[in-house]
């Protein structure tokens, strides 16, 4: 078995990498704007959860998400996708064949 | 914890943050990283994390035992009872039902029929029966159990150092990214970033961490999802539901991608995840469907155990060096070891027996042929081209085998890809279209995506944040609701 690992050595030599403070504010930005984006849809992930402290936590928590992408408005922009291509998608595949 | 919920994304927020966090105490965000990492293993059930950490512990003292001692025939005995009894833990969970109902049973059966003793054995199946029934298969195990073989073999072989403590050494075993299903980072590449943690100097590839990320997610939540929703999974539950060949066919085409757009995903994710804690590991998927000969898929295909398989297998076993029909023998069984990693069932012997028989094969051909054993670097496009095809297919052939829950399954699809007379049902032009894009994927693959990396990384940090998450919501728009396991999670 002649496998040879080519060991991309390029795979982690991109010429400008981010210092330690901006890459941890990239994930900050990430979150942020995530939870404004998904706040609906987190809030009710969780409520579809197992009743028990996890459901009750991660409820707890996607409140003030929840609150805040509805204010903003900015949970309609998941839920257009998921009405148009998403369920586009997503109906049952067989259907369209027969 | 799986990758793709809220629960990981809260627990790798804190972890991130956390880790970052304690860069001026290096013991306090060691012991972290590991309570981390047990966390995120404990999730499933802390007797696995104590198992883990026990693994850990116990790998370790041999390890220190085997560096110290001179005596070189005590240094291979006290060796050689690590591997076996890393081997016997994975064996227990793995592969006692296996081999007992498979091996033991249908031998013990007559012999014990002829020696009229049916009734003892009767009796002991009756005890021995429940108990196997019982075990519950760890998640990971298998990947874990390499990682400290490689570990223990590589400080026989003083290849690598020794870890600097027990906590070094659980903290590479335990990482929480690769832990669950890979890829199988070795000692050599691990360990040093466990011994020394990245400091605040270091530089994060936030452009390659956030495409790998972003990228696996919708390999798994998109892609995979539905085409084991919509394709493999009806496809192989009941093949003789469907009665035209073309639909067998497009199943199997379908299973092809979803596995590799469900596991590669998962090491994407794992990598990503490492990049933005400090630490890098090596690639585990190189477009694999690009491969020109089987050799070459499996240059690009799960790297991380063809090269484990190579380097503590295949080449001990002799390798290439000792004739052609050794070198035969060594492909074969390590292909079929290679299979049995995967699970315990003949399908997986036979899938592993499949892919060494062939890789044989190609060796007498290529040799027959006056062609290197190694295919070229720069082949003929037409050639290429059409040895990809021809290779795709016979990999998805392989996956008939793999897919399968039994022989009978097996065959049952095969005879399936016989009937031609129906039209088939499932190839619409939204499965096409799923198939096509899960394909191209490949092209994330590898270093391909450097110039996207780098322009990501050139724009302002807000814009790169706003950018990904909105990325994510369009991923989790498309994706099915729920989330099914990662495949390899099962091996």
């Amino acid at each position: 078995m002649d496998v040879q690992i080519e060991e991309k050595e390029g795979a982690g030599a991109s010429p400008r990498h981010s210092s330690v403070p901006r890459a941890l504010f990239f994930v900050g930005v990430f979150y942020g704007v995530m939870l404004i984006l998904n706040g609906v849809s987190m809030r009710e992930s969780a409520a579809l959860l197992e009743y028990g402290w996890q459901r009750d936590a991660l409820c707890r928590l996607n409140r003030p998400c929840e609150a805040v992408s509805r204010s903003t408005r900015a949970f309609l922009f998941r839920e257009e996708l998921r009405k148009t291509v998403g369920r586009w998608l997503n109906t049952a595949h067989a259907k369209e064949g027969e | 914890m799986l990758f793709p919920t809220t629960v990981f994304a809260v627990f790798f927020l804190i972890v991130c943050y956390t880790h970052w966090a304690l860069t001026e105490r290096p013991k306090t965000r060691k012991v972290f990283l590991l309570a981390a990492s047990l966390f995120f293993y404990g999730y499933w059930s802390w007797t696995f994390a104590l198992m883990l950490l026990a693994s850990a512990c116990i790998n370790h003292g041999m390890a220190v035992m085997i560096d110290a001692l001179q005596d070189h025939r005590l240094r291979r005995r006290v060796m050689i009872g690590t591997v076996g009894f890393n081997l016997g833990i994975l064996a227990l969970f793995k592969y006692t039902g296996f081999l007992y109902k498979q091996l033991f049973t249908p031998l013990a059966v007559p012999l014990c029929h002829w020696l009229g003793a049916t009734e003892h054995l009767v009796e002991m199946q009756e005890r021995v029966l429940p108990f196997i029934d019982q075990i519950v298969l760890p998640v990971g195990i298998s990947f874990y159990t390499f990682q400290a073989l490689s570990y223990v073999v590589d400080v026989y072989w003083r290849k690598v150092e020794i870890a600097r403590s027990t906590l070094d050494f659980a903290n590479y075993l335990a990482f929480f990214p690769q832990l669950v299903a890979g890829p199988i980072v070795r000692a050599s590449d691990l360990l040093p970033q466990m011994g020394v943690f990245p400091g605040r100097e270091t530089g994060i590839d936030t452009g390659r961490a956030a495409i790998l990320i972003l990228g696996g997610l919708f390999k798994k939540m998109v892609v995979a999802n539905w085409l084991a929703e919509n394709l493999a999974d009806p496809v192989f539950a009941q093949p003789d539901a469907f009665a035209s060949g073309a639909d067998i066919l497009i199943g199997i085409y379908a299973y092809a991608i979803q596995i590799y757009c469900d596991f590669s995903a998962y090491s994407d994710i794992a990598i990503g995840c490492a990049i933005l804690m400090g630490f890098h590991f090596p690639i585990n998927f190189n477009a694999p469907y690009f491969g020109v000969t089987l050799q070459d898929f499996w240059r690009r295909w799960h790297i991380s155990l063809s090269t484990w398989l190579r380097d503590y297998l295949y080449i001990p076993l002799g390798g290439s060096r000792a004739g052609a029909s050794r070198t035969w023998c060594n492909l074969l069984l390590t292909f079929v070891l290679g299979g049995l990693w995967h699970g315990a069932a003949w399908t997986f012997v036979l899938w592993g027996a499949f892919h060494g028989g062939y890789l044989a094969l190609e060796r007498v051909v290529r040799r027959a042929c006056g062609l290197s054993e190694k295919p070229a670097e720069h082949p003929h496009r037409v050639l290429a081209f059409l040895g990809r095809i021809w290779i795709f297919h016979v990999v998805c052939f392989s996956w008939i085998l793999f897919r399968s829950p039994d022989l009978t399954a097996c065959g049952e699809m095969v005879r399936g890809l016989g009937r031609w007379e129906v039209a088939p049902t499932l190839w619409t032009a939204r499965a096409l279209l799923v198939l096509l894009v899960g394909f191209s994927l490949q092209g994330l693959d590898g270093d391909r995506m450097q110039g996207v990396w780098r322009r990501f990384n050139a724009l302002p940090v807000i814009a790169q944040g706003a950018l990904a998450a909105v990325a994510l919501t369009i991923i989790l728009a498309l994706g099915p609701v729920g989330v099914a396991p990662f495949i390899y999670f099962q091996f």
